[in-house]
């Protein structure tokens, strides 16, 4: 009677967990690329932006995914010209949207009077509320934005480790960028229904960073980050349900503790391997003072 | 008689107002191993990206196999490994294979992913370079030579008929060095590969290539080392380097 799957009978938990797994798939195949190009931030943009179009969407009454979703879109817009028409650096000009993102959503909650109940569901996240309109958004986008992915991975991997080379070898890297932007845009929007504004960027970059302590090759890193957002996802939701905690939060500390642990296997467990680990151990035996606890001395 | 592969006419090139290249022209015929020498700033790397498709020059033309270069369309025929290629995010999770055939990303095109061909290319290729045994490895473990041989074949692997080499031996050991260079041998040898080399180190250059052009700003050289010396009036940026090279001939 109180089995542990009892949930499963629910339908809204039977959507929560479609639309998780959506996002767990949706959230590495971005991360990945944003990560290694170290456009972390950009995930940080477009929730906060995304926040903007929330707020103007429930001031009007028009759907406030459509609006997160035109909003970001427009960002990476802003985004582009300030890069190339006006030659700002990518990080300030990711640093000025997010400003004009953040101040526009508290003019715009200001003039709706109240911080209404609507709003905080997108700042933290409902999973348990997610209608089959949004579950139908979410799967239509994450169909979207995988195929992107898994048509362009070769391009995507060559402009993320050497986007001059890829472009003198003739990529069409300004194309693809300008899809990537697109597709992280229509991620972080739907993410966002999920796991919250607040938290949407953390399942960006996190379950890849975790990936990055492990992964021996550039496959087996994307494997892990999908097996990583997919297990946080669905323990993060388990977890909430049964504890009744807030599940945005229960996703993300699970992916956090997923990367204290690979991080910490890593350190276990060099993944240099043998070369590796004989360098470890020469640094270690330099700092005389860290003597006491050198773990990569004992496998090898 | 030999095809140009590549032929540059009165190229100028600035930076903002700053003229770097002032109407330079080269041509680079089928099976010359070419290597551009002049002091740092003289503006060598730019000429590369700018024969790279990098850069667009302000004034001036190239011409590949006789066909002007469109900066936008993708010219496999050329391969380039930029000044620096070692300098990337030394931990990245990617291995000798991947970033290899990585490199025929432009020629297969959109929408096409990698097939028993292009794993085939690669295997031959890493072969070729002495990587074989290295495949599997990721790129941030290897040697500087390593990966540099690692960007060589990520270039080699489209069959590119010219090769652009920006300082290639900086930061490589000298065992090294001389293994690159018995590579670059070998690479003329089998594959017919014309190259360009672009040095600060004369006295090595003249060594190894066919041909010399001193570049600072203009080129104020182009022809066999032998004959360099008996230029070295005009070559005014490069008295100390001609020197070298009196000691480098035989
Ligand atoms: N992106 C750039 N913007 C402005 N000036 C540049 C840029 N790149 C190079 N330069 C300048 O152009 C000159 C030529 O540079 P470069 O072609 O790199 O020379 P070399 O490779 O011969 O050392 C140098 O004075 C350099 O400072
Ligand atoms: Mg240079």
């Amino acid at each position: 009677m109180t089995g542990l799957f009892d949930f499963w009978a629910y339908t809204f938990m039977q959507r929560a967990y479609l639309a998780g797994l959506v996002v767990a798939v949706l959230c590495p195949t971005i991360g990945i690329y944003l990560v290694l190009r170290r456009l972390s931030m950009i995930g940080e943009m477009f929730a906060h932006v995304s926040l903007a179009g929330v707020a103007l969407g429930i001031f009007t009454g028009v759907y406030p995914l459509a609006t997160a979703l035109g909003f970001s879109l427009g960002a990476a817009a802003v985004l582009e010209t300030l890069r190339r028409t006006y030659r700002v650096f990518t990080d300030l000009a990711i640093a000025i949207i997010i400003s004009a993102g953040l101040s526009l959503a508290v003019v715009l909650i200001g003039l709706s009077r109240a911080f209404n109940i609507d709003l905080y569901s997108y700042l933290f996240g409902s999973v348990l509320a997610i209608s089959p309109h949004d579950l139908w958004l979410v799967t239509a986008v994450g169909l979207l934005v995988v195929s992107f992915s898994w048509l362009f991975q070769k391009e995507l991997f060559f402009i993320a480790f050497d986007e001059e080379a890829a472009r003198s070898s003739g990529v069409a890297v300004d194309l693809v960028n300008l899809l990537f932007v697109a597709a992280t845009a229509l991620t972080i929007s739907v993410s966002m229904r999920v796991v919250g504004i607040l938290l949407v960027s953390s399942l960006i970059t996190v379950p890849v960073a975790a990936a990055l302590q492990l992964g021996r090759s550039f496959r087996i890193t994307a494997v892990l980050a999908y097996i990583f957002a997919g297990f946080s996802v669905m323990f993060g939701l388990f977890v909430s349900y049964h504890a009744n905690l807030a599940p945005g939060g229960s996703i993300v500390l699970t992916a956090v503790l997923i990367f204290v642990l690979a991080a910490g296997s890593r350190k276990i467990f060099p993944r240099g391997g043998r070369l590796h680990a004989k360098n470890e151990i020469l640094r270690h035996s330099e700092n005389e003072g860290l003597q006491n606890h050198t773990p990569a001395a004992e496998d090898c | 008689m030999r095809l140009p592969v590549l032929d540059l006419d009165k190229i100028t090139f600035y930076y903002g107002d700053r003229m770097v290249l002032d109407r330079v022209s080269l041509t680079v015929f089928s099976g010359d191993f070419l290597g551009i020498v002049g002091p740092n700033g003289s503006g060598k790397s730019t000429l590369l990206k700018i024969i790279a498709g990098l850069l667009r020059p302000a004034a001036g033309s190239v011409r590949v196999f006789g066909v002007e270069r469109e900066n936008s369309r993708r010219e496999t025929r050329i391969g380039y490994v930029a000044q620096n290629v070692t300098s990337f995010n030394q931990g990245f999770p990617a291995t000798v294979e991947e970033i290899v055939l990585a490199g025929l990303t432009a020629s297969l095109g959109l929408l096409r992913r990698p097939g028993r061909r292009e794993r085939l290319l690669v295997e031959e290729t890493l072969e070729s370079v002495g990587l074989a045994d290295l495949r599997e490895r990721l790129i941030g473990e290897l040697s500087g030579g390593q990966q540099q041989r690692t960007f060589i074949a990520r270039a080699l692997v489209a069959e590119p008929a010219l090769l652009l080499l920006d300082e290639p031996t900086v930061g490589v050991d000298a065992d090294a060095k001389d293994k690159f260079y018995e590579l670059l041998a070998t690479l003329r040898r089998e594959r017919g590969l014309t190259l360009l080399m672009v040095s600060h180190d004369v006295g090595v250059v003249a060594e190894q290539v066919q041909n010399i052009a001193c570049l600072n700003g203009k080129l104020y050289f182009h022809g066999p080392p032998a004959e360099f010396r008996a230029e070295d009036m005009l070559c005014q940026a490069y008295g100390s380097a001609v020197r070298i090279l009196h000691h480098g001939d035989h």
